[in-house]
């Protein structure tokens, strides 16, 4: 059932456009994990070690 | 301010970490076996069931989805809770998911050593049980992603998004794979073939690997090493970082699976890259680890948490060094199908996955049952067993596959073969493969040190309760952004058009190719001017997207579709034949569809595979190497991934019936030293030729050619065809039935390698040439 269709005119075309994606969502992430604020940073490096009580 | 207490759902995690544990001793004493076997085939007791074929599954699928699973699922229901500051959100979805997903384990031991398997690694277990985890996985995101949108916590801590990565990354990974159907209430076939089912499989393959084994678990590294090290984890940007270079790049490296095989070169190439750029975030990712314990490194002499937490994220940055390094094409020519592919497996799944889990175990018992841990003793020997034991196995498994590599590729100065019997190269590795069996012998008395010793921690305390007091604001506290807000904004728009004039400019041609590049220049500069100008505006921006969990899933779905969409799209549409002027793969006769059912049944892939490189000594040793349209009929794909025994691609007509017929009885018959398992049943079981109609009207519908058949014409050319091996055997004294399995099977492997010529092109249309075709077809009519 899927061997009607030939890929080799568009497969280059989404090569590139899947990499650009991929690597605009990771460059827009980078740029904003470089900006973030020190407090933010420091803020969420603390989460872990919220106080809880046992009983 | 209002304070509210919450008290976190701790039943289900202690529930699925004592599940981990239980599941994990089944796994590797399923390990041992099997990998006892390999030395001493008796120890498949010539008991189907008992098979190294259908116990090998059991294996994997028990580690992965049975220990790891549980494991998985412990650590995210324990740490979301206390880095939301929320209870679980659903405790009946809680209870379903939990035991849903044992209902599902038990399932899947019961059907994998009765045969009932899929044929594709990691992805064997049959259909109903395929549905079911997708609902349970569904059940699991409801529960998670509902425990956000409630949670207390605005910020999501970066454990979080490994979380949200693993849930989406999976679902899409599993359904893809899994698309098939059914033949029978047991039985599909999968809805891709030949190279697009190697290609889909290892997409799945891989990633199952990166997002089932590894970055739930590196969530886990970043909560539970800061809090066992007492200390934040050593850089938070790092850790951001880490988790997009992953999700970014992990998702593409499927394809070196495939290396040097029949998948177009392009791909090859694209999974090499991708894999070598895998160096640098999973490094990041170890170096932040380890520096995680700056200052804190004296504490590894006492506390046994920290020790397995260290020598885990060691074994993680030794084997993700080693995935790519196998990646090259080179080294894997070498490496593939060999031992040296088992050990860098174990190094990661017992080194970075068991160890990390034990390191989180011997943390969760104490606080999860107000204890302390029963002996640290048990628990440092537990690491020095353990890791003598991955050492062992992991260091066997090298010697034993530079071995196997180096003997089958070697050619003698004359141009022969200098290894022409594939057991030489078996016989060679004995050593080392009884070297495994004590390595891993070793780990699993670890193993049960540990669960004695949390068996012990339990029994000396009782659960305890853990709440939390939570800060309730007059006003709900401002939660991020919605969808719309958080995609359709001046950040989101500006990468929008960079991506887009990117693509413009990669793709286009001529004029729109320099008006996209200056396109794309022009929006960068604006984009950065506005940025510095509302530079507070986007940090903030920033911030609230971190805090968003919705808009955050989608473009984490966007990174890895993206990724999958340039292996999955071009496969699944693309024409495996075209272009190939080279042999074609012959049509299954119906009997012969039974036996490859049989041989999928009993696990064959998982030491044969059926695709020759095209290496020098594998073309001299089995053939010319395979092409695309060797495989377009195979569902599934049977091109396997490790060579116990020799490649049986074209295997056809090699031997006689007479010789498959007493391999199979007994394979020291014809080859002595085999360490191949003895299938004495299929002499006595007769095969299944009722259900080939329904087979035969599936494969149809899939595009295999078969002609049309009744059911009665089916049986009687199966039955004929049984006959003709049967009367060959007659000839050297063995009587048989035409309708029992091992005929089947002689007929499936005879019939391996066996080719026709491709048919011929249909001419291409012109407006010119149209007409002289229409007059020639005229002609032939009338002629």
């Amino acid at each position: 059932m899927f061997h009607q269709v030939s890929f080799a005119d568009w497969s280059g075309p989404v090569a590139v456009a899947a990499f650009v994606v991929s690597a605009g969502v990771f460059l827009f992430f980078l740029v904003g994990a470089l900006r973030m604020p020190q407090s933010k940073v420091q803020h969420d490096a603390e989460l872990p070690f919220q106080k809880e009580n046992q009983s | 301010m209002n304070t509210q207490t919450v008290e976190y759902n701790d039943k289900v995690v202690r529930q699925f970490m004592l599940a981990s544990i239980m599941w994990g001793l089944v796994a590797m004493c399923a390990g041992v076996l099997i990998a006892s076997q390999m030395s001493f085939h008796v120890l498949n007791f010539d008991t189907p069931w008992l098979t190294f074929g259908r116990l090998r599954p059991l294996h994997t699928n028990a580690a992965i989805f049975a220990f790891v699973g549980n494991m998985i699922f412990a650590g995210i229901y324990h740490s979301t809770q206390r880095l939301t500051r929320t209870r679980l959100a659903s405790d009946f979805l809680s209870r379903l998911h939990f035991w849903g997903w044992q209902a599902i384990i038990v399932a899947a031991a019961i059907t994998l050593p009765l045969g009932f398997s899929r044929g594709k690694e990691y992805a064997e277990l049959i259909w109903p049980i395929n549905i079911a985890v997708t609902l349970i996985w569904v059940v699991f995101a409801i529960n998670f992603f509902w425990t956000l949108a409630i949670r207390n916590e605005k910020s999501l801590y970066v454990a979080s998004w490994f979380y949200i990565a693993t849930i989406i990354t999976v679902a899409m990974l599993y359904i893809v794979n899994h698309l098939q159907i059914p033949t029978s209430l047991l039985h599909a076939y999968p809805i891709f073939g030949g190279v697009q089912d190697a290609l889909v499989q290892w997409w799945y393959g891989h990633n199952a690997v990166a997002f089932f084994l590894t970055t739930p678990v590196l969530g886990i590294m970043y909560y539970y090493l800061p809090k066992a090290a007492e200390r934040p984890i050593y850089s938070y940007r790092l850790s951001v970082v880490h988790f997009w270079s992953l999700v970014f790049v992990y998702i593409w490296a499927g394809p070196h699976h495939l290396l040097n095989t029949a998948l177009p070169e392009w791909l090859q190439t694209l999974g090499m890259i991708f894999s070598l750029m895998l160096w640098a975030p999973s490094w990041g990712g170890m170096l932040n680890g380890l520096l995680t314990l700056r200052g804190a490194w004296h504490k590894l002499r006492t506390d046994p948490v920290l020790k397995f937490f260290a020598a885990g994220v060691t074994f993680y940055g030794m084997s993700t060094f080693e995935g790519p390094l196998l990646a090259i094409r080179s080294v894997n020519a070498l490496s593939h199908y060999t031992d040296w592919t088992i050990g860098h497996v174990h190094s990661g799944t017992l080194g970075w996955n068991s160890f990390m889990a034990a390191g989180m175990f011997y943390w969760l018992a104490p606080r999860l049952y107000n204890t302390r841990l029963f002996s640290v003793k048990l628990a440092d020997l537990h690491f020095w067993t353990g890791m003598v034991g991955i050492l062992l196995y992991v260091a066997s498994m090298w010697v034993s596959g530079i071995t196997q590599g180096l003997m089958l590729n070697s050619v003698t100065p004359e141009g022969v073969l200098a290894y022409p019997n594939f057991l030489d190269a078996v016989l060679s590795t004995r050593a080392m493969l009884n070297t495994r069996i004590v390595g891993g012998t070793f780990f699993l008395f670890g193993f049960i040190l540990m669960a004695y010793n949390i068996f012990r921690t339990i029994r000396s305390g009782s659960p305890v309760t853990t709440t939390v007091e939570v800060e309730i604001p007059e006003k709900k506290p401002r939660e991020g952004m919605g969808l719309l807000r958080g995609l359709i904004s001046a950040p989101v728009i500006y990468a929008f058009l960079l991506v887009l004039f990117a693509c413009l400019w990669g793709v286009g041609q001529g004029i729109l190719s320099t008006i996209s590049f200056v396109l794309l220049i022009e929006t960068a500069l604006v984009a950065m001017i506005h940025m510095s100008l509302s530079g507070s505006k986007w940090s903030d921006w920033y911030d609230r997207l971190l805090e968003s969990w919705l808009p955050f899933s989608v473009l984490t779905l966007i990174a890895v579709v993206a990724g999958g969409m340039i292996q999955i799209l071009p496969t699944v549409f693309l024409d495996q034949t075209r272009g190939e002027d080279g042999p074609w793969q012959r049509v299954y006769s119906p009997l012969e569809l039974a036996g490859r059912d049989i041989y999928v049944r009993e696990g064959c892939y998982n030491c044969h595979s059926q695709m020759i490189r095209p290496l020098v000594g594998e073309v001299m040793r089995y053939g010319p190497s395979g092409r695309l349209a060797e495989s377009i009929y195979d569902f599934p794909f049977q091109w396997g991934s490790k060579r116990t025994g020799p490649d049986l691609q074209r295997v056809g007509f090699k031997y006689p019936n007479i010789w498959h017929f007493q391999h199979m009885e007994n394979p020291r018959s014809t080859s002595p030293g085999s360490t191949m398992p003895n299938y004495p049943w299929l002499m006595r079981q007769k095969t299944d030729l009722a259900s080939l109609t329904k087979k035969i009207e599936v494969q149809r519908f899939l595009g295999v050619p078969f002609p049309e058949r009744s059911p009665e014409k089916i049986l009687a050319d199966s039955l004929a065809q049984g006959q003709l091996i049967v009367d060959d055997l007659a000839k050297s004294g063995v009587q048989i039935s035409p309708d029992k399995e091992i005929i089947a099977l002689i007929a499936y492997i005879q019939g391996l390698g066996r080719t026709v010529s491709p048919p011929q092109p249909a001419p291409e249309i012109n407006p010119g040439l149209e007409t002289v075709i229409n007059e020639e077809a005229a002609q032939a009519k009338n002629p």
